[in-house]
């Protein structure tokens, strides 16, 4: 699992910050982001710690729900210690054995 | 394919799921594992959950077959509808690929061009896209 508790963020340094999982077929990214930071970043963010293969696009869901990329976390109702999942669309390419 | 081999591999990957976050504290429960049955609950957008057992006798070099169960392992009459969940040529299943009835529907496109390609945790990230586009 990679985990990093400190890490250069974009926007207020005020921002709350919100510890999330995201669990991938290549491993799972815990992370501090800041609460007003767009779920778009959390998917780039992922895919570039965790080196994801594939061009995407990548869906981010949590208990089912696609998220909107376009969401900031604060704005999906996200929660200190959620565990999201991130899976390439089906149809798409990504993640595969390697 | 021998049975043992097909278990070893099965078990591996199993408890490389198991240590998965979206299987510890995630909304993914792996309900049993007792080779060739894996059992997954799934959630659903509507706050549905729905279990799926992935018979992966001769696996990898057959893909599993995907059914619905109930809480006792047995299939349900409702199965997913909607979707890419249709009737087939092996029954009522999923048509996507890399399930046993997408790929006996399909023979076009056969497995074999996959074999050792798809991982388990893959097919089970894949029913869960489709389950989430279904009726639940």
């Amino acid at each position: 699992m990679a985990t990093e508790q400190q890490a250069p963020e974009q926007g207020d340094k005020n921002d709350k910050k919100v510890t999330l999982t995201i669990s991938t077929l290549s491993g799972d990214y815990t992370h501090d982001f800041p609460e007003h930071q767009k779920l778009q970043v959390v998917i780039e963010q992922t895919v570039d710690k965790l080196e994801l293969q594939g061009d995407g696009p990548w869906i981010l869901e949590k208990d089912g729900v696609e998220l909107s990329p376009e969401q900031t976390i604060e704005q999906a109702g996200l929660k200190d210690g959620d565990v999201l999942t991130l899976n390439p669309q089906e149809g798409g390419g990504g993640s595969e054995r390697r | 394919m021998d049975p043992s081999v097909a278990k070893a591999l099965f078990d591996d990957e199993v408890e490389a799921m198991r240590a998965a976050a979206r299987f510890k504290g995630g909304s993914w429960t792996i309900v049993s594992a007792e080779f060739p049955d894996l059992v997954v609950e799934l959630p659903h957008p509507s706050g549905a959950r729905r279990r799926f057992r992935f018979r992966c006798d001769d696996w990898d070099e057959m893909p599993p077959s995907v059914k619905s169960v109930d809480i006792a392992g047995s299939e349900l009459t409702q199965q997913p509808t909607g979707g890419k969940w249709m009737g087939l040529n092996t029954g009522w299943g999923l048509c996507a690929q890399w399930t046993r009835e997408y790929h006996a529907h399909h023979t076009e496109d056969p497995w074999s061009s996959r074999l050792g390609g798809v991982s388990l945790a893959r097919i089970v990230a894949s029913v869960a896209s489709y389950y989430r586009r279904a009726d639940a």
